[in-house]
């Protein structure tokens, strides 16, 4: 894993089922909206000895129609809405601040959790994701400083931690820890709490 | 009487185990490392989709 500039990171990695799928959906979302993968999937992409059954993804929000298109292409595309049988209502959901679940038809894992953007802190989250560059698709996911603090400040699972040790000592030397630090201020302040 | 669980001792195991896996994130190529994490989270996909047709919406 390499950085080859300040926002694209290069991952020669062997494709597993899991990205196979993000990709896959990540290519219909991108179609529609700007979007940042986040949590522990991001830790796996870096390598983390671990699995998952939900990718968090976090997109702008969006008007109920434009939304209806897309969940109408992922239908179209294989994919299943585990919550929500029509786009209006995973639309409501979304716009009530609930997530909406999407896996491949006849699957239940693993399983996107698609959010939109409700804090000032998603919305730096959001500009300021990187790349992920590999093989098999290109993806967006958020940056490692953010990262580790909102796993460290927010999360606070002993799996959520673990993921944040796994990226600080993947990334040492790179990792900007006074960056960690004001994140880990402002999700403590009004960055985190709902817009 | 059962043995008490360390749970000190299996959070200090635990966090060596990530160290000594982050290093060889580190010093080993990509194709390296994701090789060996392809087969667990494969291997979990593949299980997670042996019963969950009869579950997942049409």
């Amino acid at each position: 894993m390499e950085f080859i500039d300040e926002k694209t990171l290069k991952i020669d990695r062997i494709e597993t089922e899991l990205d196979r799928f993000v990709v896959d959906f990540a290519r219909i979302l991108e179609k529609h909206a700007k979007y940042v993968i986040v949590s522990g999937y991001v830790a796996i992409l870096l390598g983390r000895s671990r699995a998952t059954e939900d990718i968090d993804i976090l997109i702008k929000k969006m008007s109920s129609e434009r939304f209806i298109i897309l969940f109408s292409e992922l239908m179209e595309n294989g994919f299943c809405c585990l919550n929500a049988d029509f786009g209006a209502s995973a639309a409501k959901y979304l716009s009530d601040g609930i997530s909406v679940r999407f896996a491949k038809k006849g699957k239940i894992i693993p399983n996107v959790e698609l959010k939109f953007i409700r804090t000032a802190f998603d919305e730096i989250t959001l500009k300021n994701r990187i790349r992920a560059l590999m093989p098999f698709g290109t993806i967006f996911i958020s940056e490692l400083e953010m990262q580790i603090a909102f796993k460290r400040r927010v999360l606070k699972s002993e799996k959520d931690i673990e993921d944040a040790m796994h990226i600080e000592m993947v990334f040492n030397g790179r990792i900007d820890k006074n960056k960690v630090g004001a994140y880990k201020k402002m999700l403590g302040g009004c960055y985190g709490r709902k817009i | 009487m059962a043995e008490k669980f360390d749970f000190s001792r299996n959070r200090k195991e635990r966090i060596k185990f990530i160290s000594m896996w982050a290093e060889y994130v580190k010093t080993h190529s990509d194709v390296e490392w994701s090789s060996q994490q392809k087969v667990l989270i494969d291997s979990q996909i593949k299980n997670a989709g042996q019963n969950s047709s009869k579950y997942a919406p049409k």
